[in-house]
């Protein structure tokens, strides 16, 4: 098992717990001789321990991430499970899904309005789980209805964008990831259908990515969930069920996948939010191993942040369950469910240091 | 020791090992129950088990990924593998339920049985909700057998006995855990029936009551306003000491 690398948020992590090889034979023989014989004397205790070093065959890395803020409320006026954050400029947008609105707070975390269908009779969410932004607006979908909402940033609705009518059988359309390119086209993920829709600035479709029923492999998704695009377009899914993150082209074709579904390192449990940077680092945050896993443009493994102590499972998180991610250049925010709004420092990959002059990744 | 103890000994030993592997078979769902279920969520072809008993790395007795937080509105392991599909996102079906502005029933998430599956059983259907018990809005009695004389009265209806709620209206599907919530006769959706989930609710309790759907009043500390709902001569004739 390799040592931990240096964590940020915890500076004096405990050793990994490993026990003499000796020892772990010994037990091994114990154990099996035990389950033969239908004897249970090994304490419990002894009996984890042995299991937990003997599972793990590589230590998960902690990747080098600096804890900037963590907004855990904004104010008096509470979110309730937020799940997806946004920036726009120096503004961030916070989507409260418990409190069907979406929150605008400045710079420094502070909440500077609230937008509901009070503010706009037309932004009545029920159950709305992604927005994204081209870098002008907002544009945030509902799972419980077949349209893209597109918001201002001081809280009207300019636009509806009825999403087409392609649900197969009786699956009403059920969108609950969205990206939008720099160009206007949308991509939507529907959760009913298992597929991606890729739609112009209108929402006519373009192109449904999937089978239309569970499916994995090139073929299509389990369930399609939060969506975003690289600087060439290229459209990161992620597929929550299946554990794993599909890059299509811009035109839908499926270029790779990484990930698959474990809690190890570099597996995923519950993938809930991408983002991509602009040197092609692909963050994946993964509400159940509650921490932003990451990988390379390739899609290899890179380390994970937020686990304490990645090789205790017991040690801690300083998520509780991340969901929606937002980039803006080396500041990825985490709208966490339960933690709240949390912004990490991630430099740029030393090996890439070009990367910091190129044009940010749009998302 | 005799070779007769011995022997005695050692059939006790098989029998218990015997005993307790054939328990921990039968404590855990099988394949063939979760197939076909909403809880089947697994591609063409897959096993129904690994969406939920995430493979490679099983962190104690139940092979599921565990929650990293021991405390929390997500500790222990049942409740964060539960929220992680019923978020909204897999499924909007039940998301009311981690509501943490809301109190839920009392449990002890790091306990098997004492999470989401002390009603609960992922693996089978039951009666609705994959509920672990007949009865549905009314298995509280399933746990709570008091049952007495001054016990309020479930399973009659509402209407035969002349008493039409002030809020009998309410949303099923969506978390309403306010007012009165009158139940079909097997208690899985609305109807005329007074059941426990009537005035009680175990995921979205008022705060400060015994799960109840109605608050205390700002001048009551009782559970006045709830009565009063359905036994409306009583808010008029009533009178309670102010706080």
């Amino acid at each position: 098992m390799t040592s931990i690398a240096y964590d940020p948020y915890n500076p004096h992590p405990r050793p990994a717990r490993r026990l003499a090889p000796k020892f772990l034979l010994l037990a091994s023989l114990l154990i099996t001789g035990g389950a033969v014989a239908g004897v249970v004397f090994l304490p419990a205790e002894v009996s984890e321990e042995a299991h937990h070093t003997a599972v793990r065959g590589v230590s998960d890395l902690v990747y080098p991430a600096a804890l900037v803020a963590h907004v855990s409320q904004p104010g008096e006026s509470q979110w309730l499970l937020p799940a997806a954050v946004v920036t726009v400029d120096d503004t961030t947008f916070v989507l409260d899904t418990g409190n069907n609105r979406i929150l605008k707070l400045d710079v420094d975390g502070r909440l500077v309005a609230k937008f509901d269908s009070a503010t706009d009779s037309r932004l009545g969410l029920r159950q709305a789980v992604a927005m994204a932004t081209d870098g002008r607006k907002l544009f945030v979908v509902d799972s419980s209805a077949p349209m893209v909402l597109v918001v201002g940033t001081s809280g009207r609705v300019e636009k509806a964008i009825p999403l087409p009518s392609v649900a197969l059988a009786d699956k009403p359309l059920r969108p609950i990831g969205i990206a939008v390119s720099p160009d206007g086209k949308i991509a939507v993920s529907d959760a009913n259908n298992h597929r991606v829709l890729l739609l112009d600035g209108e929402g006519r479709l373009l192109k449904a990515v999937g089978i239309g029923a569970r499916a994995g492999g090139t073929e299509g998704f389990n369930v399609p969930g939060n969506l975003a695009l690289d600087g060439a377009g290229n459209i990161y899914v992620v597929d929550i069920l299946n554990g794993r993150v599909v890059q299509l082209s811009p035109g839908g074709d499926v270029i790779r996948q990484f990930g698959q579904l474990g809690d190890t390192a570099g597996m995923l449990a519950r993938p809930k939010g991408v983002a991509v940077d602009a040197a092609g680092r692909v963050f994946v945050s993964d509400g159940l191993k509650a921490a932003i896993e990451v990988f390379s443009p390739a899609g290899t493994y890179l380390g994970a942040v937020g686990r304490r102590d990645p090789d205790d499972p017991a040690a801690g998180s300083l998520f509780v369950a991340p969901a929606g991610l937002w980039l803006s250049g080396d500041r990825l925010q985490v709208a966490d469910r339960f933690a709240g709004l949390v912004t990490l420092k991630v430099p740029g990959p030393v090996q890439q240091a070009k990367a910091a002059t190129t044009p940010a990744a749009s998302h | 020791m005799t070779t007769r103890m011995r022997r005695v000994l050692a059939a006790m030993t098989l029998a218990l090992g015997a005993a307790l592997f054939g328990g921990a078979i039968t404590v855990l769902g099988k394949p063939a129950d979760v197939a076909g279920t909403r809880h089947d969520v697994a591609i063409q072809g897959a096993s129904p088990c690994t969406s939920c008993h995430i493979p490679s790395d099983p962190e104690g007795e139940a092979l599921w990924a565990g929650a990293p937080n021991k405390t929390g509105p997500l500790a222990g392991n049942m409740k964060a593998l539960c929220f992680s599909c019923h978020d909204g996102t897999v499924t909007a079906v039940g998301s009311y339920a981690f509501d943490p502005s809301r109190p839920e029933h009392v449990g002890d998430p790091g306990i098997k049985g004492e999470s989401c599956d002390r009603c609960h059983d992922p693996h089978r259907p039951g009666p609705g909700k994959f509920l672990k018990q007949q009865g549905a809005a009314g298995m509280c009695q399933e746990c709570h057998r008091r049952a007495g004389p001054a016990d309020h009265p479930v399973n009659v209806s509402a209407s035969a006995a002349g008493i039409t709620p002030a809020d009998k209206d309410w949303d099923a599907t969506h978390g309403d855990f306010t007012g009165t919530r009158l139940w079909n006769a097997e208690g899985t959706g609305p109807g005329d029936y007074v059941k426990c989930l009537t005035c009680h609710s175990p995921h979205g309790g008022q705060p400060g009551t015994a799960m109840s759907t109605v608050a205390f009043s700002g001048s009551h500390t009782s559970f006045l306003p709830l009565c009063a709902n359905c036994h409306s001569r009583w808010a008029a004739t009533t009178k309670e000491a102010p706080r």
